[in-house]
């Protein structure tokens, strides 16, 4: 195909043609005239060593300045919102294979059998990962979440080419193969520039050999540089699907995973998130295993539940009254909540700072729950605590902060824990303390909003660090972050839920979100599977039925 | 030795006490490991009072220790982290001789804390349990499950619910003026034992914990224990009620060590003094305990041996010497009627129970008034006077009265 051709099947129409080469004929003649004025000047011969000057000074960088490939990815690459514990050790086992190939040269990089290996063995260590116990752990991968990845795998790949690949829009099978030859036509054209230079002036020759000495060592550090970046990119992108293949996530195909996950790209912070489906959505199904989707449809995500538990009148009424802004839960000295209660708060409506987000319309369930640890406490609220706990996107763990005695809510973070870890499919809900009545920290007379505890000032700001800080000690990385409030009835006593709490949770929302959206999918998934076994069972009889009937009848 | 080989003969079964008679008339001092048996052997067979404090975390048992000691030695927390993180002995005023021992449990619902070993045994070593709760704690199952255990094995060991951080109800105001509580002390009762004029918020809780231990304590009381920097006025609210509250319910023959403590705290003296006071109540009780065993002579050197190590004690104490002239001052004083008093009073051990209780007492009070006298002698010292003989004598005299009916036992109960 030449380039009259291309013009012909208006690739590049002459219009364009025509009004690049005006924008770049007066560049053109300005460099041309240039060496002419050089040449004129008599300056040209000292502009002439530039060239091997700035080679030599390329190279000298090259030995100095060292790639770093292995630097860069000590830090895994950002991990997918929707990732679970088990994916993040996922993550640590790719990052140690990239480790490991880092140092190798560039033929070895490029080396198809070595290729091989280090795919066979990331898609070994990831099976036996996600499948821990399985004789055959490669084998535990049903055939349709195979397909499913390779689809993946082929759509992204069309995506990825045309928006990397210069030109690629240009390239048919016959350019492919042209391209091939290029490197050839290239390196003959320098050649024959190179003799003539040196027809012209002898001295060009020492030019010519500080070129090329200069030039092979630079390119080839370049290259091996290039081709390591490259083939680490290879490996995370296969590391990627071979994790979304044995996480379970292809079980409902790959339109499903899309359509879920799809919105979720590895940005994390953002609150491009799964928004409200409606904005009246009836809250007294949130959590319950209904579900209105199909099996192909995608999970619709539901509002992000903020859980609150903790000991008896430790303050979660409280703290959700101050939250909301109005009464909406009943408090007193005495223990008042005695089943879990929901309430549906839209975001837009209430003061959390969020306002110039655009989460406007973006709805959350706070759950009110019944208080741990005191002997009324029956097994049936027991029973509502731990099914709320575990349908919780975020929890709120609130404590008191003058009463130090915390068996009970350090059990019931260890049993939340020890079921999700029983749960590797799910992905634990970030955990925050809350702190309440530090009205009540020694000295207990005094009350001034203890605005700066992070840098006590006051007794009273010293005593709610040192009751932060004891929390964060025996909580340990159980929970994200531990923040002081006080929510007290007395509007003078009101503290922290809106300056400290409200924004905290608005930072966790994307953390919610995802918490939910995966929750949802297994459950949708789970829920759908046996559904679908008697669907495909009567599509097939029905099948065999037609063919047996059309070949009787014809 | 001839001597002890004559009567060792003379009455071979009677040995021991031979032994002893006759190193007390040769003047041989105790020795260090003798002293400590025969101190460790009393301190078995003596019931020293035992408080145990039971109580979740942070609500307040170690406040009450440092109230009803006026000593430091038991650390109070800042309330919002566990501070006593082992059950600990504490003996007070101090180990040797104790008038008062308190266990003081490590915090129940502290993370990573199991009572159960702790609360099964300490219950067989405790004359008395006080348990704390916070007013407005409602989560207490830690303490009321361990507590049940408690009541149903040891039916007869007398619990004290001390309701602590009564300012909880009114955050911010300062203690209800004049005291509401003053001489309201609540038994095991149906109706309410809270007098009128308190507000609805402090009966309501007052009332639901008196529910919640309904049939697990002998008596209740409302206390407000803080330190002094926090600015409530009392800082120690309820401590009389406290101290009330626990005569009523210790056993008789152990009200005494108590009276002893209330004397160390309201004596309106120095530091100085009132550590000199409570080490001399410890010594002259066990002293008293030695004089009780029904045997004639075997405390005598036991309790000359506890006499010398207070005098050091004291000395130490005073930062005073103890020289040659304060022996014969002292030997002046005290001295020759001391040999002659334990004589005769010895000799009344053979009549059984009255003879050992009479006996008891005089040792008690000798040693006391030893005590007495010798600590307004090194203050004394320490202020530049020298003190005459006569004196001491005169100081000696007047405190044996006290001491001697310091350690009588209460009337209608047995001395054991």
């Amino acid at each position: 195909m030449d380039a009259r051709t291309w013009f012909y099947r208006g690739v590049i129409p002459w219009r364009v043609v025509v009004v690049a080469a005006l924008w770049l004929l007066p560049v053109a003649a300005a460099g041309v005239l240039g060496l002419y004025a050089l040449w004129k000047l008599r300056l040209f011969w000292w502009t002439w060593w530039l060239g091997p000057a700035c080679w030599l000074l390329a190279w000298w960088l090259t030995r100095v300045w060292k790639p770093s490939l292995t630097g860069a990815h000590d830090a895994p690459p950002p991990a997918a919102v929707w990732s679970t514990p088990q994916d993040a050790e996922a993550d640590r086992l790719i990052a140690a294979l990239q480790q490991r190939v880092a140092d190798r040269t560039a033929a070895d990089l490029v080396d198809l059998n070595r290729v091989r290996a280090d795919v066979e063995e990331l898609a070994r260590s990831l099976a036996a990962h996600y499948h821990p116990g399985a004789t055959a752990p490669l084998e535990q991968v049903t055939v349709p979440e195979l397909l499913a990845v390779v689809r993946l795998a082929l759509e992204d790949l069309e995506e990825w080419l045309p928006a990397t690949v210069p030109g690629s829009r240009l390239l048919t099978i016959e350019r492919w193969k042209q391209l091939r030859n290029a490197p050839e036509w290239l390196a003959r054209l320098r050649d024959l520039t190179w003799v003539a230079s040196v027809v012209w002036n002898p001295a060009n020759l020492l030019r010519l050999l500080v070129g090329r000495w200069a030039g092979q060592q630079v390119t080839g550090a370049l290259q091996t540089e290039l081709v390591a970046t490259a083939y680490l990119r290879f490996l995370d992108r296969v590391g990627f699907y071979l994790k979304e293949l044995n996480s379970g996530r292809l079980r409902a195909g790959a339109a499903t995973y899309r359509a879920t996950f799809g919105d979720h790209r590895p940005v994390a912070g953002s609150l491009a998130g799964p928004r409200a489906t409606a904005p009246g959505a009836n809250p007294e199904s949130v959590g319950s295993t209904q579900t209105s989707s199909t099996h192909t449809g995608s999970t619709k995500p539901e509002p992000v539940s903020l859980v609150l538990v903790g000991q008896t009148s430790s303050g979660k009424s409280s703290v959700i009254n101050a939250l909301v802004g109005t009464q909406v839960a009943r408090v007193d000295v005495l223990p008042e909540t005695r089943e879990v209660t929901r309430h549906q708060v839209d975001l837009a409506a209430v003061d959390w700072g969020v306002g110039d987000r655009g989460v406007g319309g973006t709805q959350v369930t706070l759950l009110d729950t019944p208080g741990y640890g005191a002997v009324e406490t029956t097994a049936a609220q027991r029973k509502a605590i731990e099914t709320a706990l575990r349908g919780a996107d975020v929890v709120l763990l609130v404590l008191d902060a003058h009463v130090p005695a915390r068996e009970p809510d350090v059990r019931q973070l260890a049993e939340l824990q020890r079921w999700y870890a029983s749960q590797p499919r799910l992905r634990p809900p970030p955990v925050v303390a809350v702190l309440t009545h530090i009205d009540l920290l020694p000295p207990p007379l005094v009350w001034q909003p203890p605005c700066g505890w992070r840098e006590p000032q006051s007794a009273k700001e010293r005593s709610v660090q040192g009751a932060v800080e004891a929390v964060r000690a025996l909580l340990g990385s159980g929970v994200v972050d531990v923040l002081p409030v006080c929510a007290q009835q007395d509007p003078t006593r009101q503290w922290g839920v809106v300056e400290e709490l409200a924004p905290a949770l608005t930072r966790l929302l994307p953390a919610g979100q995802a918490t939910s959206l995966v929750r949802m999918f297994e459950q949708d998934v789970n829920h759908n599977r046996w559904r679908d076994v008697g669907r495909q069972s009567l599509r097939l009889g029905g099948e065999v039925w037609q063919a047996w009937v059309e070949r009787r009848l014809g | 030795m001839v001597a002890d080989v004559a009567l060792a003969l003379l009455f071979p079964l009677e040995l021991p006490v031979m032994w002893n008679l006759s190193r007390w008339l040769t003047g041989d001092p105790l020795d260090e490991a003798e002293f400590e048996r025969q101190r460790s052997d009393l301190l078995g067979t003596m019931p020293v009072p035992t408080l145990w404090l039971l109580g979740k975390t942070g609500s307040g048992k170690s406040s009450i220790v440092q109230a009803l000691t006026g000593s430091s030695a038991a650390v109070v927390g800042p309330g919002f982290r566990p501070e006593t993180r082992a059950t600990r002995v504490f003996d007070f005023p101090e180990a040797e001789t104790p008038l008062l021992r308190f266990l003081d449990t490590r915090g129940l619902g502290e993370a990573g804390y199991d009572a159960t070993a702790d609360v099964a045994e300490l219950s067989t070593r405790s004359s008395l349990v006080i348990v704390t709760v916070r007013l407005t704690d409602q989560a207490l199952e830690p303490v009321l499950a361990p507590l049940r255990a408690l009541r149903r094995k040891h039916p007869a060991l007398p619990v004290l619910l001390a309701i602590t951080c009564l300012h909880d109800a009114y955050p911010g105001q300062p203690h209800p003026q004049p005291d509401p509580f003053a001489g309201c002390l609540g038994g095991q009762s149906a109706s309410s034992p809270w007098p009128p004029g308190l507000s609805s918020e402090l009966v309501r809780c007052l009332e639901a914990q008196r529910q919640r231990f309904a049939g697990l304590y002998d008596q209740v009381v409302p206390l407000d224990f803080t330190p002094e920097e926090h600015g409530y006025d009392p800082p120690l609210w309820g401590l009389d009620r406290l101290r009330t509250a626990l005569l009523e319910l210790l056993p008789p023959a152990l009200r005494v060590a108590l009276r002893g403590i209330d004397e160390v705290q309201s004596a309106l003296q120095s530091l100085y003094d009132r550590q000199a006071l409570a080490l001399t109540l410890g010594a002259s009780r066990l002293a008293a305990a030695a004089a009780a065993v029904p045997v004639p002579w075997v405390d005598i050197p036991f309790v000359l041996a506890l006499q010398a190590r207070l005098v050091q004690r004291l000395a130490r104490l005073y930062q005073q010497p103890v020289d040659r002239l304060l022996w014969t001052q002292l030997g002046t004083a005290v001295g020759g009627r001391l040999a002659l008093r334990m004589l005769v009073r010895e000799a009344l051990k053979i009549v059984p129970w009255v003879g050992s209780a009479a006996n008891a007492a005089a040792a008690g009070g000798s040693v006391y008034a030893t005590g007495r006298a010798l600590a307004w002698y090194f203050q004394q010292r320490r202020l530049g006077h020298l003190p005459t003989a006569e004196e001491l004598r005169g100081r000696y005299q007047s405190q044996l009265q006290r001491g001697a009916e310091l350690w009588m036992p209460e009337r209608g109960s047995t001395a054991e």
